[in-house]
């Protein structure tokens, strides 16, 4: 459902497809900026979409997923000790890099996954509002 | 002579007993032993290399899969919520995850590639021996007989040619080895995490919040993870990163020592006082130096003590590299200023050299250090002069050196598992970090600059429980009296001269053995004085011209070398420079020379 401008932070919808719609515009006291846009203080719709949100937010738990790998709490360490690749500069310099290189390749994977799955609860958390500002559980935004 | 017979070696090399027989015969031609570079060839184990990348590339696969899934989802993030600022949330994940596997992949087929050269030269090697082995084998008698004793004075040319061919193959093929392990060093200076923790958070997001764009969107705290219940958690003022009340974020690592400082801040006791006053002010310089400064160590100083403290530059809690830097006499806690400049300069070497690691130095004011009150608070006269004798032997370093091994795990439990650790001590402070090591302090690399002595005890680098001799790394500059003998023998005098006989060491030396000598067995650095070298001669008019023309001042000579023992003299310049690549583990990058 689609809807424009009923005044400051206006909000329509409410329709069986799930599709709300806001407006907005500049605040009690606020000057409106010389060009249009919420950025200038103009209004502008926020077209809200809640199931698919949460479909969104299932695809990036999936996401999530993914980027922990095999699911598994793993923990990998290094066979390498100093002298696995010969008593040289080199060969000492290169087990200790790689030693931690290819853990914290592991760890990248899964501070992404954190992240990730914070965004799907973020996502989520949004949905959840929305449709409680749509059913009037809690003022509008001020 | 028949087929070499083989058998297994560490490393998955091979040895027969005809290696034995090549090894004897270049031995009696006086020719250098090749078997020392096929060893060590041979002791790479490449498969080990390979199969551990193998986790990396499984790592790969997770970071491409996730970024294909978040692909899928933002076009249907798009039609969900017109707000472009979610999608671009979302997009700056999926890139991050695309950066890292980029990283992740290109040092996984570094790594192949350097294990397939590595694998190359191995088999090379063996073929290599094989042969000699063979040809020797296929000489005449006469010729072979020539080179055991009691045969032929002159050695046999075959032979000769044999042996220094294989020579020369096998350093030909050492040098391939090392130019791969190099370019593998190099490729692995990225760190695959640089492209998440670079990531924005949600508040530092354009306009701050997913909802931006549209105004009244839901905003979210910046570091809740879960949906709040409450519907006050939604918040529609500005968003900060500060935390809130509901959240208030993971407690300092440092807040008891910070709770301490604030309340001898306050206290009555002038000497308590001066103290902790000192201390705030060097948090505040080493905050401006490195963004984040953690109070590691706070101890109240009394009238009797000194305290302790130690401040990191930089936060030890994500740090890839951390080093403790101990200081040497005169210095005191309560007025770090000169230690913090040397740990931000050795900071920001080590960020120079390696852009992507990040690097924590902690000034270590930790140990009972001797004349501290010259720089310090004020403590009572009974106290200085205890603290005057201090200086005359390494009792406290030995003393001091249990304490640092006992505060370096501490600090190993508030850094990132895989930490790398270095100590580095300076005068008496590499005694200090010397004596640590000896006590089984878990380091990776230990630094000693300006040393008058490993201390009582270690006689040798292969004495520390926990670190390679290999890994102990001695800065020495040849114009620093304080390394030379004669700083013993002038500590000697003067410590019976106030306090009669000592009791020293089996090297009757107070500071221990010289850690730059040849003898020790530590990795002796090949950097020179960074402050210009003076020596002053006067003239003498007269009958005494005649006997000293020029006399050299010994004593505005010895002042002017004592120039030459300052931390920061060894911690600028290309001794900095190969200090910071220790600390970082780029051994390569560390010019070494013999020992004295």
């Amino acid at each position: 459902m689609n809807g424009t401008g009923a005044g400051r932070a206006g909000l329509h919808g409410g329709g069986d497809d799930g599709r709300s719609v806001m407006t907005t515009g500049p605040a009690a006291g606020e000057a409106a900026g010389s060009s249009p846009g919420p950025a200038a203080g103009g209004s502008a719709d926020l077209i809200v979409d809640t199931p698919l949100l949460r479909r969104v937010a299932e695809m990036v738990d999936h996401a999530a997923d993914a980027l922990r790998g095999d699911g598994t709490c793993e923990v990998f360490r290094s066979p390498l000790s100093d002298a696995s690749l010969g008593p040289s500069a080199a060969g000492r310099e290169v087990a200790a890099a790689a030693g931690r290189r290819v853990t914290e390749a592991v760890d990248g994977a899964r501070a992404l996954a954190l992240r990730v799955a914070m965004a799907a609860e973020k996502i989520r958390l949004a949905a959840e509002q929305f449709e409680r500002a749509e059913a009037g559980q809690f003022p509008g935004p001020r | 002579m028949s087929t070499p017979q083989t058998s297994g070696s560490p490393g998955g090399g091979r040895r027969s007993d005809g290696h034995s027989v090549l090894r004897l015969m270049a031995g009696l031609q006086g020719l250098p032993d090749p078997l020392v570079a096929a060893d060590e060839l041979l002791a790479i184990d490449a498969d080990t290399l390979a199969g551990w990348f193998a986790v990396a590339r499984r790592a790969a696969v997770w970071l491409w899969r996730g970024a294909d899934l978040l692909a899928d989802a933002i076009p249907a993030l798009a039609a969900a919520w017109s707000s472009p600022t979610p999608r671009a949330w979302i997009t700056a994940l999926r890139e991050a995850g695309l950066e890292s596997r980029t990283v992740v992949v290109g040092q996984a087929d570094a790594a192949d590639l350097a294990c397939s050269t590595l694998t190359q030269v191995k088999a090379s090697v063996e073929e290599e021996l094989g042969t000699a082995e063979a040809a020797v084998a296929a000489l005449h008698p006469a010729d072979v007989g020539a080179a055991l004793p009691g045969g032929s004075p002159s050695p046999s040319p075959e032979l000769q040619h044999i042996l220094t061919e294989l020579t020369a193959r096998l350093d030909e093929l050492r040098a391939r080895a090392m130019e791969a392990l190099q370019s593998l060093a190099l490729s692995l200076r990225a760190d695959p995490r640089d492209p998440i923790e670079s990531l924005p958070t949600v508040a530092s997001l354009p306009n701050g919040d997913p909802g931006a764009g549209a105004g009244p969107g839901p905003r979210f705290p910046a570091s809740g993870g879960l949906a709040p219940t409450d519907p006050s958690a939604v918040v529609s003022g500005p968003m900060t990163s500060r935390p809130t009340p509901a959240d208030p974020g993971p407690m300092p690592i440092d807040v008891g020592n910070l709770e301490r400082l604030r309340l001898d801040l306050q206290s009555e006791d002038d000497t308590t006082r001066e103290m902790a006053q000192g201390v705030l002010a060097s948090l505040t310089q080493a905050e401006q130096a490195g963004g984040v400064a953690q109070l590691l160590v706070y101890e109240s100083a009394d009238s009797w003590s000194q305290g302790r403290a130690a401040i990191s530059v930089g936060d030890i809690s994500t740090a890839d590299n951390v080093a403790t830097l101990v200081p040497g006499i005169t210095s005191a806690p309560a007025q770090m200023a000169d230690g913090l400049n040397d740990a931000a300069a050795l900071r920001a070497e080590a960020s120079r050299q390696s852009p992507g690691e990040s690097t924590a130095v902690v000034a270590w004011y930790g140990y009972d250090i001797p004349l501290g009150f010259k720089g310090g608070v004020s403590t009572n006269p009974l106290a200085k002069v205890d603290s005057t004798l201090d200086a005359l032997d390494d009792d406290n370093a030995g003393e001091g050196g249990v304490v640092l091994a006992r505060d370096i795990d501490r600090f190993r439990q508030w850094a990132p598992v895989g930490a790398r650790f270095t100590a580095l001590g300076f005068s008496m402070g590499s005694t200090t970090v010397s004596s640590a090591a000896a006590q089984g302090a878990r380091l990776d690399d230990a630094v000693l600059m300006g040393s008058p002595g490993a201390g009582q005890g270690v006689s040798t680098a292969d004495g520390y429980p926990h670190l390679p001799a290999d890994h102990t790394y001695v800065i020495a500059f040849d114009q620093d009296p304080v390394t030379q003998t004669r700083t013993d023998l002038a500590a000697t005098a003067t410590s019976t001269l106030l306090a009669g006989p000592r009791i020293s060491g089996a090297d009757g030396e107070p500071f221990g053995v010289d850690p730059a000598l040849a003898d020790f067995g530590a990795q002796v650095v090949d950097a020179t004085t960074n402050v210009p070298e003076v020596r002053m001669s006067l003239s003498l008019p007269g009958p005494i011209e005649v006997l000293a023309d020029p006399v050299e001042s010994a004593v505005v000579n010895q002042w002017l070398a004592i120039s030459h023992h300052s931390e920061t003299n060894y911690l600028s310049g290309r001794s900095k420079e190969a200090a910071a690549a220790v600390v970082i583990g780029h051994y390569t990058d560390v010019p070494i020379k013999p020992g004295r």
